[in-house]
């Protein structure tokens, strides 16, 4: 659908047009393609609908676009703005009232009962910290009387401030490295839960400003690679939440109704013209086996340690035809740099590759096949 | 100790096959053209180290061989099997081409980490009351295949039978099965040239060689 077209729907008061319209903008949202959303929140703050329905449905729509388009900001960005927000009531009071929609700087006056001069102070702070917008001001118009607006950012942070207490920076800091601290401690065993984590930091940290603080650690985690959160809030080491995935296309693969297995699909797509794929895997390599030979993939082999030992890689991943490595393991895939064996087999592969979560830091000659 | 295989004149010696027409022939083919017997110095999860191992996994890249091994322990099965029971180990291959030969369907059970046959379904399923075939490669008594055993019963299923390539310990296996009360049988054993011994008695330890390998990690 063209922007155009969704524009149009989204300006008519018509409920199934709304909708459709929404529909359309939660497919950009899905596809990450936050610049044609953005443009679609400017419109619809010029053009807020004809009725009180549509206004409503306008603003709600402009909310979840702006929220999403923050959503990957980290905290460590938003914390000095959110203690920024917490120590100033009138930053607070026009944010709040800015959520109810975009308005002009006598008409937040009255909605805060705020002085005009404060006001106008508020707005320019919040402008240059970029929690709001404002358009360049007409020649002929009045600047101070320009129409304010919460940016992306501004969203957030009102969101976030909304839900946390204000906790000072050093207790934030010092409970995020406490958390993360734990947070290892708790996945050595693999597995744990966010209820696990806040439990255990109950006793260390007010209770208010555990959310935030596990928020922050296992962001951090996430981004570094080293954990996966599930939506049930379940947070698996990432090496175990791989195997998950691997072992689970691999049972998927077995069951002889299955269709194509994604996960192992990408890993075919990676063999080079009229070669192989050579899986290499120690954990799950009977399962490879099994199914490399039940689904008959003669374009994949796989490799495991004890081939080393028996002489029979050459038969595997014979000379005369190109192929590409696959690791089903990060573990592996570090841990084997200094094995003899396999560094001669991986100078004959055109191309290595390696299973991996977002995230996951790699050897510089190996290449994530992120799935997860 | 450095690994090699098996020459096919030491092969006659070391194994002992079943004797039925035309089988210790394919038997001895079929180790020396895969490989699939290896001499070296290797540790059993049992606690025994032995100088030989057969790689199973070796012997079923080759499907010929794989297909004139299952056709010959296909003739062993009570008629009526409707499911294969298998470890997720190179036992598969067995498993699955008895299965396409008796037109059952294949049941995987999961293995632990030291790669012995458990009590639990991977992949497949056994139904109440079906008829099944416990199948594997190479065992030393069977002990190992008591949980698939155990499996069986657990879904309310009727072994038919226990089918391996190799049982090294042929009255050890046969001792499992009647105990189990099952029928079963094997196509080879260990012969005479083929010793498994306790670590203090091992020659490759007394000479101060490390085990190449847990064995089961070679499969």
């Amino acid at each position: 659908m063209t922007r155009e077209a969704v524009l149009e729907l989204l300006s008519s008061s018509d409920p199934a047009d709304l909708a459709e319209g929404a529909r359309a903008v939660g497919r950009d949202l899905a596809h990450r393609r936050t610049a044609e959303v953005d443009l679609v929140r400017r419109h619809l703050e010029d053009h807020p609908g004809t009725d009180d329905f549509a206004r409503g449905f306008t603003l709600a729509l402009e909310q979840v676009a702006s929220a999403f388009a923050v959503a990957g900001a980290e905290s460590e960005e938003l914390s000095p703005l959110l203690r920024a927000v917490a120590l100033r009531a009138g930053w607070r009071k026009v944010l709040t009232a800015l959520a109810d929609g975009a308005a002009r700087p006598s008409e937040l006056a009255l909605r805060t009962t705020l002085s005009r001069g404060r006001i106008s102070h508020i707005l320019g702070g919040l402008e240059r910290t970029g929690l709001i917008e404002r358009p360049k001001a007409e020649p002929s118009g009045d600047g101070r009387q320009r129409p304010c607006r919460l940016s992306p950012l501004g969203y957030r942070v009102l969101v976030d401030s909304a839900h946390t207490p204000a906790v000072a920076g050093a207790d934030l800091d010092a409970g995020v490295v406490a958390t993360t601290a734990l947070l290892a401690r708790l996945l050595g065993s693999g597995r744990a839960s966010r209820a696990a984590l806040e439990e255990a930091l109950a006793e260390h940290l007010d209770r208010a400003a555990i959310p935030r603080v596990v928020d922050t650690a296992l962001r951090a985690a996430r981004n570094a690679g080293l954990a996966v959160v599930g939506p049930d809030q379940a947070v698996t080491l990432a090496e175990l939440h791989l195997q998950d995935v691997v072992s689970d296309a691999l049972a998927d693969a077995l069951a002889d109704d299955s269709p194509a297995i994604p996960v192992i699909e990408l890993a075919r797509a990676r063999a080079p013209e009229g070669g192989l794929v050579v899986v290499r895997s120690e954990l799950m390599r009977s399962r490879w086996d099994i199914v490399i030979a039940k689904r008959g993939l003669d374009d994949m082999r796989l490799i495991a340690s004890a081939d080393w030992f028996t002489g029979e890689v050459d038969r595997i991943a014979p000379r005369d035809r190109p192929f590409a490595m696959v690791y089903d393991s990060p573990t592996l895939a570090r841990s084997e740099r200094g094995s003899e064996h396999a560094r001669a087999l991986l100078r004959r592969a055109d191309s290595v590759f390696c299973y991996a979560v977002a995230g996951t830091v790699l050897p510089d000659d190996i290449t994530a096949i992120e799935v997860a | 100790m450095r690994l090699r295989t098996a020459r096919l004149d030491e092969i006659r010696d070391v194994v002992v096959v079943t004797p039925r027409r035309g089988l210790p022939e394919l038997m001895h083919r079929a180790l020396a053209e895969t490989g699939a017997l290896l001499h070296g110095h290797f540790a059993l999860y049992g606690g025994k180290h032995t100088e030989y191992f057969i790689r199973f996994r070796a012997l079923s890249r080759s499907h010929e061989l794989l297909g004139l091994v299952a056709d010959h322990l296909a003739t062993r099965v009570e008629p009526g099997v409707q499911t294969v029971i298998v470890p997720e180990s190179a036992g598969f291959f067995l498993g699955d081409a008895l299965a396409k030969r008796l037109g059952a369907t294949v049941a995987v059970a999961r293995t632990d980490l030291q790669r012995r046959p458990a009590r639990s379904l991977y992949d497949g399923a056994i139904g109440r009351g079906d008829h099944v075939l416990v199948v594997n490669d190479v065992v030393t008594t069977g002990a190992s295949l008591e949980p698939l055993l155990d499996l069986a019963a657990d879904h309310g299923a009727v072994v038919s039978g226990v089918l391996v390539f190799g049982a090294l310990d042929g009255p050890g296996f046969r001792a499992v099965l009647n105990r189990r009360g099952v029928p079963g049988d094997h196509l080879l054993e260990a012969g005479p040239a083929w010793a498994m011994r306790d670590p203090d008695e091992c020659p490759a330890c007394l000479a101060g060689e490390l085990p190449v390998l847990p064995a089961a990690e070679l499969n």
